[in-house]
């Protein structure tokens, strides 16, 4: 079992792209249908927190959203907060595109355009992280 | 002795980003940076739906290194490096040093702007102008100096100019400064 478990490893970093997030679902399904739930759970969390189109910053995004509202909401990071969600809904009007279908159906649509504002998200989510990590220091922001 | 670390792996990834070659939409790029070169078309067209930003760069850079593969993916990893100075630099006066090494550390280990400074042409220069935009708008609302927001101006008009969906960005850029100065106004009058 672990000799497979580790064969498989071996085989899934030689064959690593971030790209591929979308194909790591049917060796989900597989993992699941042969019973495997190591496995199964193994891919799901190479799948939440690795691969590009959903990286952790985004649940770290969010989670920060509703846990530090009040930091966000008292000072002019909100509207950066605003800027960077607004970019997210973008992808949902260029899923009506014709000419985006096909990164539709490859699996690289949102992380084509996720990928865009992931910066300034690291930025505001490190200046959030920041200030409440010093929280005696003078709010800059 | 940390900064040096810090600087050793930063070179270390700009270093293996240019080494290998680049995989994707690169042809298309490169083919205009050779035409814009070459005279056959002019700097800052729009050819298709691709802005010709990028390729202007790559044929600036022909010019000053020759045409070879250097000069065509030195790009990337060079905004890929803009995008850790800017980003340690401003967390450095925001919050502490402490901090903005620990972010910058962070940032190297991304896969994706990794990922993307390796291989592809456009999403790096792009991602780094909405980040310069962002940042910049964020210090002109907080220190009202006027040398941000034309910053800021001038790197989302450039993030227009290199992809199709850096110009909705620009237009969401817009639409929340319109809004914050909306809500600004009406809060003024009622007080």
């Amino acid at each position: 079992m672990q000799i497979e478990f580790i064969q498989k490893l071996i085989q899934m970093i030689q064959d690593f792209n971030p790209n591929w997030g979308h194909k790591i679902m049917i060796p989900c399904i597989n993992a699941l249908i042969i019973k495997d739930f190591f496995l199964f759970v193994f891919l799901i969390l190479i799948r939440l927190f690795l691969y590009s189109d959903f990286q952790f910053l985004w649940y770290l995004f969010f989670a920060t959203l509703i846990l530090c509202r009040k930091e966000i909401y008292s000072t002019e990071l909100k509207w950066m907060y605003l800027f960077v969600s607004l970019g997210m809904i973008q992808v949902f009007f260029v899923m009506a595109s014709d000419t985006y279908f096909p990164f539709l159906v490859d699996g690289t649509c949102i992380n084509r355009f996720v990928m865009h504002i992931c910066f300034i998200a690291f930025y505001v989510v490190a200046l959030v992280l920041g200030n409440i990590d010093q929280p005696d220091r003078k709010k800059n922001i | 002795m940390r900064y040096i670390f810090y600087l050793v792996i930063g070179i270390s990834l700009f270093a293996m980003a240019l080494l290998s070659p680049a995989k994707f939409d690169g042809g298309l790029y490169v083919s205009h940076a050779k035409q814009i070169y070459s005279g056959e078309m002019p700097v800052l067209a729009v050819s298709g739906t691709k802005p010709n930003l990028i390729p202007s760069i790559i044929a600036i850079n022909y010019r000053i290194f020759g045409v070879n593969g250097f000069s065509e993916q030195i790009v990337a990893p060079a905004f890929y490096l803009l995008a850790l100075i800017l980003l340690v630099g401003n967390l450095r006066l925001k919050i502490s040093e402490e901090n903005a090494i620990i972010a910058g550390f962070l940032f190297l280990t991304m896969i994706l702007p990794f990922y993307h400074a390796r291989n592809v042409y456009t999403d790096m220069p792009l991602a780094v102008c909405v980040m310069i935009g962002g940042i910049y708008l964020m210090r002109f609302w907080e220190e009202k100096k006027h040398q941000f927001l034309a910053y800021s101006i001038i790197a989302m008009l450039l993030a227009s100019q290199i992809k199709a969906s850096g110009m909705i960005l620009m237009w969401i850029y817009l639409l929340v400064i319109v809004i914050r100065g909306a809500i600004c106004k009406l809060n003024s009058y009622r007080n």
